[in-house]
């Protein structure tokens, strides 16, 4: 690499790894990254205690449904059947509901489970776990019924419904994993990914912001040329990114390591053995790839978009759109990880904005063709030419300006005769 | 002839319809310091970003050190511009190295003579605190250590001297001439006639755009065509009111000033007081101020916004108007 672009290069990563921002965001990161993912799930289950039970009044016109409801209702629920003449239509059990202290009503109309329906009128507000709890004890009390009237009074509804845990293993040339944990690493892909763009691309506008707000930009572009200072940015910035990611890997890995370790003998009578586990080097590196590649193309990006700005106020209106593509792609993703094979996600893993963070999931979970990977990294690398091109281009014309931000015309104007 | 450090021949340069450079040839020889003067918003600062391909001009050809600037020419200049600035949160040592590294020297090279440098500034203490906590004017001292940190043979300074203390321009003006007597060119940009007048060897005025003069001082001042002559001496020197090129005489009793009328040797006025047997105790040429002659070039109006702020548009109208 010539000696100027080195010297940019080391100057952006060395002034960047000083920074408190470094260490905040390689810490913080992660733990941002473990609440997102586990987070919501914890406070879900965590919450159900917290409800308070609700009474409700249970309108049974199906007859015998209302006594099986009682038993087969997980706790958040207390039933207390009304008479069944009391009301049958809406108006009426909003009546009842508002005269009584209950805090709900429930009506299980005559033809419930054959084209008819439950209807639940409530005061309160009900949380996502209560309802799930209702919709489940109705089937089961239904079940119950249904039962008892073909004279199966003994069979136990709980035993009857109960399934199996389905264990799926995909078996592939690293040998075989089990697919949760492909299904983790695929999320943890995409949220690396995902974040690392934003905070990332960010960070890039205003490395470019920074010359002209301290004014080093005409010394700076009486020594060197744009396209030197504009490549050490992309370097320096996007080894802070690597150094950061690899931070990550070895303290997960090392702690993965010394908690296998320790769990060796454990596992080992269970018939499990550690020497079978094997770190998936090839997913990794191919990972790796796409994250270095789509860092180029959205740094260029990010990059053209900052270039034509003076001041930090005006950057958010113009990294804003590059943000909302990062997150489509990441929305994309989610839906990858479901189904990996689906249409939409071969789609995806062409669209040289998405694949970066679309194909490291996909092989994680599933198996891509060679094609799609010729294709989608060919028109990667094509595209991250051509944003950098443009990016030279504008950067070149808009590195000494100030003022007024140029519109997109201008901008064309720029890329064009830059 | 000699060769040129600084050639600038026909450039022009508009922004919009505004002429920032017009049709402007300068020719800097190497070894000179030279002054580039004129009001503000005369165009001095296009014209050196110009020179330093920062802008392209619409027209005309740019020659640093003998070829087109490259970054083989980069190299061998240094650049103070006029907007100053630093990275801010950079340390003031990392900083100097790595312009200095811009400028193709080796890092370690750089580094020392950073520390040097800084030893010398009086700022060596400062020397890894973050540029920002430095005062405005340490900044600017390390801006101007940063241009010639690589020992430039060519030396750009727009308004080196703005917003320093005496103290510090007499160390600025020092180093100047230092890298002069080795062998740099510098070419300096100001609105303070005064600071080229005492520095320079070779100025080049500007207003509105065009060049209104340019040459060595000696020379501007010996075609400025007024001659003044301070006399003392001891015994009547009624003698000079017979001379025939002695244009007027205020008489300070023992004391004259005398002005010559145009392309009179001052050297027959000492013949003559020689022969008129009167003693001269002192005898001095009294050259025109570099403001003078502007003042006479560009008409009083223009030359009192020389220095200060204000009626420039005036200046240039006058500017324009005079031959």
């Amino acid at each position: 690499m010539n000696a100027k672009v080195w010297a940019i290069t080391r100057r952006e990563y060395l002034e960047r790894v000083r920074t408190r921002w470094f260490l905040i965001s390689t810490f913080g990161l992660p733990l941002v990254l473990v609440a997102l993912m586990f987070l919501p799930n914890y406070l879900i289950s965590r919450g159900g205690s917290g409800d308070s039970s609700i009474r409700v009044g249970v309108v049974d016109l199906r007859r015998g449904l209302s006594e099986e409801l009682g038993r087969t209702l997980e706790e958040g629920w207390i039933v207390q059947p009304l008479e069944s003449s009391a009301g049958n239509t809406e108006g009426e059990l909003r009546e009842i509901l508002l005269r009584s202290d209950l805090d709900a009503v429930l009506l299980l109309s005559a033809d419930i489970g054959e084209g008819g329906e439950a209807r639940l009128l409530t005061r309160r507000a009900i949380s996502s776990r209560q309802e799930r709890a209702m919709r489940l004890g109705i089937r089961d009390a239904l079940v119950a019924v249904r039962l008892r009237e073909r004279g199966l009074e003994e069979v136990n509804t709980a035993w009857l419904l109960r399934s199996a845990d389905l264990q799926v293993t995909r078996i592939s040339a690293e040998g075989e994993q089990s697919r949760e944990i492909f299904q983790a690493l695929a999320m943890v892909f995409a949220l690396v990914t995902y974040m690392m763009f934003l905070v990332y691309g960010q960070l890039i506008v205003r490395a470019v912001l920074e010359e002209k707000t301290s004014y080093v930009v005409e010394v700076m572009v009486s020594s060197v040329r744009p396209w030197e200072m504009m490549l050490g940015k992309m370097f320096g910035v996007g080894a802070v990114g690597l150094t950061q990611i690899g931070i990550w890997v070895l303290v997960a890995g090392s702690l993965a390591t010394f908690g296998l370790a320790g769990a060796g003998a454990a596992l080992a009578e269970q018939g499990i053995d550690l020497s079978e586990l094997r770190f998936p080097v090839g997913l990794f590196a191919w990972a790796l790839t796409y994250f270095v590649l789509g860092y180029f193309l959205y740094a260029g990006l990010f990059l053209a978009a900052g270039a034509s700005l003076s001041n930090e106020q005006d950057a958010q209106q113009v990294v804003t759109p590059l943000v909302l593509v990062i997150v489509v792609g990441f929305v994309l993703v989610i839906s990858v990880i479901e189904t990996p094979d689906s249409p939409w996600a071969v789609v995806g893993s062409l669209i040289p904005l998405f694949s970066p963070m679309i194909v490291p999931a996909r092989l994680a979970i599933s198996h891509v063709p060679f094609w799609e990977l010729a294709v989608s990294l060919t028109l990667l690398v094509l595209s991250l030419l051509g944003a950098a091109w443009v990016a030279g281009r504008i950067y070149r014309v808009g590195v000494l300006m100030r003022g007024k931000r140029p519109n997109l015309t201008e901008l064309l104007r720029w890329a064009r005769h830059g | 002839m000699t060769e040129m450090a600084i050639r600038l021949q026909g450039v022009s340069k508009s922004f919009g319809e505004q002429k920032a450079v017009d049709g402007l040839d300068l020719h800097v020889p190497r070894g000179s310091i030279y002054g580039l003067l004129g009001p503000n918003g005369a165009g001095k600062t296009t014209a050196i970003r110009i020179m330093l391909d920062i802008i392209g001009p619409d027209c005309g050809e740019v020659e640093l050190l003998g070829s087109p600037v490259d970054d083989a020419v980069r190299a061998r200049v240094g650049y103070l511009p006029e907007e100053r600035g630093l990275y801010q949160k950079m340390r003031v040592a990392d900083q100097l190295a790595f312009l200095g590294v811009l400028k193709g020297m080796r890092r370690d090279a750089a580094r020392r003579e950073a520390e040097r440098w800084l030893e010398r500034m009086e700022l060596i203490d400062r020397a890894d605190d973050a540029v920002e906590t430095l005062s405005k004017g340490m900044q600017q001292k390390v801006q101007f250590l940063s241009t010639v940190l690589h020992r430039p043979d060519l030396l750009i300074l727009d308004e080196p001297f703005s917003g320093l203390d005496p103290l510090n321009v007499d160390l600025l003006k020092e180093i100047i001439l230092e890298r002069s007597r080795e062998g740099a060119t510098v070419l300096f940009s100001t609105h303070l006639i005064e600071d080229a007048e005492r520095l320079c060897d070779r100025v080049c005025m500007i207003a509105g755009a065009r060049k209104v003069l340019d040459g060595r001082v000696v020379e501007i001042k010996a075609s400025a065509g007024r001659r003044e002559v301070a006399l003392g001496v001891d015994g009547d020197a009624n003698f000079l009111r017979e001379l025939p090129f002695v244009v007027r005489i205020s008489d300070h009793g023992n004391y004259f000033e005398v002005r010559l009328a145009d392309g009179a040797d001052p050297q027959e006025l000492l013949r003559a007081a020689v022969a008129a047997g009167v003693a001269v105790r002192h005898f001095a040429l009294v050259e025109p101020s570099l403001r003078e002659i502007f003042l006479d070039r560009a008409g009083r109006r223009s030359a009192d916004s020389i220095g200060r702020r204000g009626s420039e548009r005036a200046a240039h109208a006058r500017l324009k108007a005079s031959p």
